[in-house]
């Protein structure tokens, strides 16, 4: 390797050596898994003051030992000092408490809060409940501006950039106070500018005496950056070297255990024929992209500048709009399987997302984009299968026991491999690479630039994106560079320097109003709180209107008395579900707990009931949490799916309420049952009560410590636990907190219907399930209001009443119901216009025949 | 007082019954007959109210719909409300089987202004409350088929389950010479129909019965049938079925059939398919016996008829309690309606044409 | 060596611990009540467990989607009494209303692919909403009475038997079969797994993933017509409330199964196991004398203890 990034200049901080203790030391670390000795007594240590990076191939140990000073793995054998005083680290909020912090690879940001709270999660200002908006705001600003960031703190972690993302999760780490902070892999998705704005953080860091441990692939950017190297080799450290005295060579070789020649492959050359162009449309000054045969197009640019929209054009995304010509003929894919049909293949960056099925094996993840192509009259042809896969894989070589290992179980350099084999078994025209080393070590990574150069001289126009421009001038023959979303100018790599790159992709283009479209995005994620909640408002204001209008007894305050009444305990119910369902949950008991408390209640609350009234309520409300606590073991625990756990603990609380009462008797006392159905004028207490209920809940939800670990732990269980949550013990208290409001409804019914009944539950279930989803909470997590979960049941009783108002038949009630609800969850789907193009293009994909493109078609 | 042959009834002879019947409703205590066999027995004090000017609306809460019985019911019911002139509007609506919608149709109907509110209750015990606070808004209420708890209603209309399932139970108990082993299917898990029936059944059987198993079967011949197999392959010997519906009866009976096994004595309704299966399938097996107690669809315009009495000022008994008469091997020739669906319950006011409407719509 | 412990692997993996525990459950029961054992018996739960087998076979294909149908009950109730009303109890209206209930399964199927993988609505909310939509069909269509009767041809499939074997078994085997085959050695099967393992990822290697998805939700529905029809001609009669017990035993047979509810992982020959599983379960909980509600008690512990067995046993597996 020839060249050293321009990073920054590296300070001669000396060690402190030998009188002060270092600031976190492990002494004789060993981890064992089944069948693998992860760690065989490695010892590290990192000084105040001091970068000291950690290297080594994928399966050196590297994960396991940070995963262990972060509190995630304890070591079976070997201390943890920090300061010179042994201590143990049970989880990540402990590691956090101890003053380590970690920066993960795939940052672990919760998607469904802002930047703000992601910041202050577990430790945000305010009161006991309530957190104090304002100052959480302002401290988030000066989090972000000591790491440089202009982010605002408004803006939801699911739309920020990876470069972005991880500025945050820096920011978080110093905000916490953290002494030593651990980064994986901190550049492997930043582009140049990006990296260099983090190396003169980390110095900055340093400089303030912060002890820093830097994973890394790249040997140049961490020669240029860290005080100390230490290479892990097979869970022991094969060396420790200073980084001012080593050589790129010697650190590879001892990583890899080896000499190894460390040169790109030959450039190409010839210049083939043309075999795709891209010119974006409506734009002269863009550079026209040209892929020729047999050479090897790098993509550079900063972080979004165009490189990946321009690749993703070619597989028929259309959001940047490129008029594209493959051969002769003018191209317009319109999905991915017009592009493979047409020889051109995109290989993405994000390998887990949109690259592999993990739960799948190698053979089955290989062949899937030929299985069609090898079968007879949609027959698979196995033995094909078979061959083509053994063949291929064996040519990269793969790792693994067998080709029905599944990717799971494979390292990310392994998985990488697999992709490679599975294009392998294309010959395509156009072959484009999305970042093809991230995450990848180094040997290997020198395999697959051979492998990429391969596929370039058998014949192929190979494009290549990558954030790593040392890796984009090594590999390429020609580099475009993108700027502002453009492809400005194509230069020779050959004679290519980073920092000639760096300043075209910076002066290239036209500045954009970014900052405009960064201020609607925050409206947008605002509106977007309550937007759901919003959409049903008009619908339910739309049948009030037209109820009002039509039928004589609807709008009489009477009526709607009785309709705050018969909200009332299905609002509570669904508030519990909600919960649950906010964490990517499900409760099924919600209809049996109600149909167990009646019962219950018709002995303990009856006018001769053995025990005092409160205790006769107190021990419905007992049932409902001990139902909860039952769903909580069933799901935590016993670590079964939330849907089948609660299917199995819905058949057995439904058999309790039968063993209880076998059929429908008993009285409660008319005095208990008139004071929970007591009304003021027309208007319920339950009602009212839980309506404050509500608003409580809302404002938790909003602004309380609480909902925001709920939105954290649903929207990502990872970015929960390293904020210090106790995932398991937040996911049981939303089933206690489930049964306790079906037994808060159970009490409402119970006191309704006057007795018990083991079947009065039976339409809660489902009904409240509808409420939530209605509502606009999201069944996948971490999405969803009160506001929305109360306007969503009101929708689903208000329906009841409107359609009894109407006289509808008792049979078409049914299909309105189905209708309506089925109407106002489609809603949600047609609320943004992002929302109404996705769904436009799934609908045209169904009917969309895919077509390869006629190679001597029109010219 | 009159009495009818046969079993092609008009709806204008029922009506001649049932004016009948309107004028013994003045004598306390006195026995009508409502249809052959059938008999009206008026229990407790005599009810009345002050006058209301008529016509009147009156409100139907259906606990559920989705069977022929409740089709062929309703339909009886609005048969009844066109042709009687004091009614100027009946509303019908549908609980779906939930406990909790039926009070909340209930309160609808309270809400709405109805005169008088009839009701079939998915549960006698949860429609109580709802049922007081309308008698105390002085709406006429008047559960039937199914009794509702305690005394806040204004009158009630139907069949005692408690001596009905004894009756069934007696003739189950008798037809087995007072010994054997019996197996028992009933309705829908936790229903109070089916509980108090096997209660007063329970109480009939001679010392010889042993009761193998009860079991629910939804009033439904599928589920009937599966868990009547699974007690086939269980018990060796069973010697009578015990049910309190004619579909359960007949899934029952189609497992032993599927089984091949020989028929035995069993109880149920009026089920046209239960009649039918009997017609079939008695020459064949020798055990094979009928005990079957109606459950008569018409009882509804009783129910009626006695609202629109309380409305107009009338005295009406606070329960009539109807017995019908059982279907044996000795008369059910009399109920079998060959030509038409096994889902008729055939103790019926409609015609056969009316009948053929519903079950072709 | 190694190539056929993987061989034996595969094999245990795609027929599923499920049959451990369908064979210890039938041997407690066995010992509850020894005339379990007879073939007769066997026979007999294999006929009882033939409607829901074939019903739980279109929910696997969905749930292998990554998705879950409630609609099946509402398909099962309306097949039952479209079929018995265009039967009239005639023999030469069976295959009318078999092509009749098929078509209809089929654009019902077809409906509710499109509202999940076009529209993008949450399948348990669509599928729900199309069960209350098919059950109102149902109750509109009939009056609430329901007509007709099916015809005494079907009788022989319903209740007959072959070689002693339960026709209507045979045909769940057939049709388990036919899915297995088309699930491992077709195209389309493999779409399928892709699909639910990672859709973006299948999206990306130019898998018609909304098609896929359509057709895995008319799968389910044309098995659940499939299942209606079967139970159709062993009961004889319509009956509006026939679908309702299958809203969720058949998910929970597929499940139980071992298949994974998020997508991608799963067998035909597991599914057909769960479904025995749950009718022996069901068949165990009648013989045993307990009350109703201790009966579903059973149930549900039974099922998360199967569950849970499962998991531990594919945990521990290599």
């Amino acid at each position: 390797m020839s060249q050293h990034p321009a990073h920054t200049e590296k300070e001669a901080v000396p060690h402190v050596g030998g009188s002060a203790a270092p600031l976190l030391a492990v002494d004789a670390i060993h981890k064992r898994f089944p069948g693998v000795h992860a760690l065989k007594g490695v010892s590290f240590e990192v000084h105040a003051g001091e970068i000291h990076a950690l290297v080594g191939e994928n399966g050196a140990g590297k994960s396991t030992l940070m995963r262990i000073l972060a509190g995630v793995h304890s070591p079976d054998e070997g201390t943890i000092r920090i300061d010179g005083t042994a201590v143990t680290i049970g989880s990540p909020a402990e590691g956090l408490r101890l003053g380590i912090a970690m920066v993960y690879q795939d940052t672990r940001l919760a998607p469904t809060l802002d930047v703000a709270w992601n910041l202050a999660l577990g430790h945000e200002p305010g009161g006991a409940v309530f957190i104090d908006r304002r100052e959480m705001d302002y401290a988030a600003r000066a989090a972000l501006a000591a790491v440089g960031a202009d982010i605002d703190p408004r803006r939801m972690a699911a739309d920020l950039s990876r470069a972005e993302r991880q500025q945050v999760e820096i920011a978080r780490a110093l905000a916490r106070r953290a002494r030593v902070l651990i980064l994986d892999e901190p550049t492997s998705a930043l582009t140049l500018t990006e990296t260099e704005r983090l190396m003169e953080i980390l110095s900055d860091l340093r400089a303030r005496g912060t002890g820093i441990v830097f994973i890394s692939h790249r040997v140049p950017e961490v020669l240029a950056l860290a005080d100390r190297i230490t290479v892990l080799k097979d869970g022991e450290v094969a060396g420790e070297v200073a980084a001012a005295a080593a050589t790129p060579q010697q650190i590879v070789e001892m990583m890899v255990g080896r000499p190894i020649g460390l040169a790109f492959p030959p450039r190409a050359e010839d210049t083939g024929e043309v075999a795709a162009c891209l010119r974006l449309t409506g734009d002269d000054d863009a550079a026209e992209i040209v892929l020729r045969r047999g050479i090897i197009t790098g993509f550079a640019g900063l972080q979004d500048a165009g490189q990946s929209a321009a690749a993703r054009a070619l597989f028929g995304d259309t959001s940047v709009a490129y008029d594209i010509e493959v051969g002769d003929a003018r191209f317009q894919p319109r999905g991915p399987a017009d592009a493979l049909a047409s020889s051109v293949v995109y290989v993405p960056a994000d390998r887990r997302g949109e690259g592999l099925s993990e739960s799948h094996g190698i053979r089955e993840n290989i062949a899937l984009p030929f299985v069609d192509k090898w079968a007879t009259k949609g027959v698979l042809a196995t033995g094909r299968e078979a061959a083509e896969v053994d063949q291929a894989s064996r040519a990269i070589g793969v790792k693994a026991p067998d080709w029905e290992t599944p990717l799971s179980a494979l390292s990310g350099g392994n998985q990488q491999k697999v992709v490679f084999a599975r294009w392998g078994l294309q010959t395509a025209d156009v072959l484009v690479f999305d970042e093809p080393t991230q995450g990848v070590d180094v040997a290997t990574k020198l395999e697959l630039y051979r492998l990429i150069r391969d596929r370039a001289s058998a014949g192929a126009a190979v494009a290549v994106i990558s954030s790593d421009l040392v890796e984009l001038i090594g590999l390429s023959d020609r580099i475009m560079v993108f700027s502002d979303g453009r492809p400005v100018r194509e230069v020779d790599a050959a004679t290519a320097t980073e920092a000639g790159l760096l300043s075209l992709a910076v002066t290239g283009g036209r500045r954009n109003e970014s900052r405009d479209s960064e201020a609607k995005g925050a409206r947008r994620a605002q509106f977007g709180r309550y937007g759901p909640a919003a959409l049903l408002l008009l619908l339910v204001a739309a049948i009030f209107t037209v109820t009002a209008a039509n039928t004589d007894f609807f709008l009489t305050p009477r009526n709607l008395g009785s309709l705050a009444g018969q909200a009332a305990p299905l609002l509570f119910a669904a508030l519990g579900q909600m919960a649950v369902i906010l964490l990517g949950g499900i409760d099924l008991t919600v209809g049996p707990i109600i149909s167990l408390v009646t019962t219950i209640a018709s002995y303990l609350l009856a006018p001769d009931a053995p025990v005092p009234a409160a205790v006769g309520i107190a021990a419905c409300l007992g049932a409902g949490l001990a139902v909860g606590a039952l769903n909580a073991a069933v799901i935590v625990v016993f670590r079964i799916p939330d849907l089948v756990a609660t299917l199995g603990t819905f058949s057995v609380v439904q058999g309790l309420a039968l063993m209880v009462r076998p059929s429908p008797g008993g009285t409660l006392d008319p005095e208990i049952a008139a004071a929970i159905t007591e009304r003021v004028s027309r208007l319920p207490l339950a009602f009212i009560a839980v309506v404050l209920v509500f608003l409580l809940a809302e404002a938790i939800l909003n602004r309380g410590r609480l909902g925001a670990r709920l939105y954290a732990l649903g929207g990502s269980a990872e970015a929960a636990a390293v904020a210090g949550i106790r995932g398991d013990r937040l996911r049981a208290m939303a089933y206690l907190f489930s049964g306790f409001m079906a037994a808060v409804a159970g009490l409402i019914i119970a006191a309704r219907i006057g007795s018990g009944d083991p079947q009065a539950g039976s339409a809660f279930t489902l009904a409240s399930v509808t409420a939530v989803v209605v509502g606009g909470t999201s069944v996948f997590g971490g999405v969803g209001t009160a506001a929305g979960t109360f306007l969503g049941a009101i929708l689903v009783v208000l329906i009841q009443n409107v359609l009894n108002q109407f006289q509808v038949s008792a049979y078409w009630q049914y299909i309105w119901t189905g209708l309506l609800t089925i109407a106002a969850v489609a809603g949600h789907g047609l609320r943004s216009p992002d929302r109404r193009r996705a769904m436009a293009a799934r609908a045209r994909a169904v009917f969309r025949v895919t077509q390869a493109k006629n190679l001597e078609g029109e010219t | 007082m009159s009495t009818t042959k046969g079993t092609n009834w008009s709806r204008r002879r029922l009506m001649g019954t049932g004016l009948a019947a309107m004028g013994g409703l003045l004598l306390p205590s006195s026995m009508l007959r409502a249809q052959e066999g059938a008999t009206l027995d008026a229990v407790g004090d005599m009810m009345s109210m002050a006058a209301k000017p008529g016509p009147y609306r009156i409100g139907f809460s259906n606990g559920f719909s989705g069977n022929s019985w409740r089709a062929m019911a309703i339909a009886a019911l609005q048969a009844e409300a066109a042709a009687t002139p004091d009614i100027a509007e009946f509303v019908v609506l549908d609980g779906q089987g939930d406990i909790n919608k039926q009070v909340n149709d209930i309160e609808t109907l309270i809400n709405q202004g109805v005169d008088a509110i009839l009701v079939i209750a998915n549960s006698g015990a949860a429609v109580a409350p709802i049922l007081r606070d309308a008698t105390a808004e002085g709406i006429v209420t008047a559960p039937f088929n199914l009794p509702v708890d305690g005394e806040d209603w204004s009158t009630y209309v139907g069949t005692d389950p408690l001596r009905k399932g004894g009756t069934l139970g007696k003739w189950l108990s008798d037809a087995l010479g007072g010994t054997g082993k019996i197996v028992a299917l009933g309705g829908l898990p936790g229903n109070s129909y089916t509980a108090a029936g096997w209660e007063g059944a329970q109480a009939q059987f001679a010392p010889g019965i042993e009761v193998l198993a009860f079991r629910d079967a939804h009033w439904e011949e599928d589920r009937a049938k599966v868990v009547m197999a699974d007690l086939i392959a269980a018990y060796p010997q069973i010697d009578g079925v015990w049910c309190d519906g004619g579909q359960v009866g007949a899934g029952a009976m189609k497992a032993l059939l599927a089984a091949g096994r020989p028929l035995v004595p069993v109880t149920g309704d009026d089920y046209n398919g239960m009649l039918k299966l009997y017609d079939a399938e008695k020459g064949n097996h020798p055990k094979f016996d009928i005990g079957l107690m109606s459950e008569p669809t018409w009882q509804g315009i009783f129910a009626m008829r006695a609202v629109v009495s309380l409305l107009k000022g009338e005295q009406v008994p606070k329960r009539q309690v109807l017995v019908p008469k059982m279907i044996t091997r000795n008369n059910y020739a009399q109920y079998l309606r060959p030509g038409l669906p096994d889902g008729v319950f055939t103790d019926t006011s409609l015609s056969d044409e009316e009948l053929a409407k519903i079950f072709n719509a | 060596m190694a190539a056929s412990r993987t061989a034996l692997r595969r094999v245990l993996a795609e027929l599923g611990a499920v049959w451990l525990a369908v064979i210890g459950l039938y041997a407690i029961a066995s010992i509850v009540s020894p005339p379990m054992l007879q073939l007769g018996q066997v026979f007999n739960i294999l006929q009882v467990a033939s409607f829901l087998g074939v019903i739980a076979l279109g929910q696997f294909v969905v749930v292998l989607s990554g998705g879950i149908d409630l609609s099946q009950a509402g398909v099962v109730t309306l097949t039952n009494i479209v079929a018995t009303s265009v039967m009239l109890g005639e023999d030469t209206m069976i295959l009318p209303a078999i092509a009749i209930c098929v078509g209809l399964a089929l654009v019902i199927g077809i409906l509710n692919g499109a509202m999940v993988a076009v529209l993008g609505i949450t399948p348990l909310v669509a599928t729900l909403g199309m069960n209350a939509l098919l059950f109102g069909s149902a109750l509109v269509f009939t009056g609430g009475a329901p007509r007709g009767a099916g015809a005494p041809a079907l009788d022989a499939i319903g209740n007959g038997t072959l070689g002693g074997v339960p026709v209507a078994t045979l045909i769940w085997l057939v049709l388990a079969a036919m899915l297995w085959a088309l699930m491992r050695q077709t195209v389309f099967g493999r779409w399928l797994y892709s699909v639910g393992g990672n859709a973006r990822a299948a999206h990306m290697m130019g898998v018609p993933v909304e098609r896929v998805t359509i057709t895995a939700y008319a799968l389910s529905t044309i098995m659940a017509a499939f299942g209606g029809l079967l139970l159709t001609a062993y009961v004889g009669n319509p009956s509006l409330g026939i679908g309702n017990q299958y809203l969720f035993t058949a998910v929970a047979a597929v499940v139980v199964g071992g298949a994974a509810l998020s997508g991608g992982v799963g067998s035909v020959p597991a599914t057909v196991g769960g479904a025995v599983f749950i009718t022996v379960l069901g068949s165990f909980t009648n013989i045993v004398r307990v009350s109703t509600g201790a009966q579903f008690v059973i149930q549900g512990a039974l099922i998360l203890a199967s569950v849970y067995a499962y998991r531990q046993f594919a945990r521990r597996r290599p």
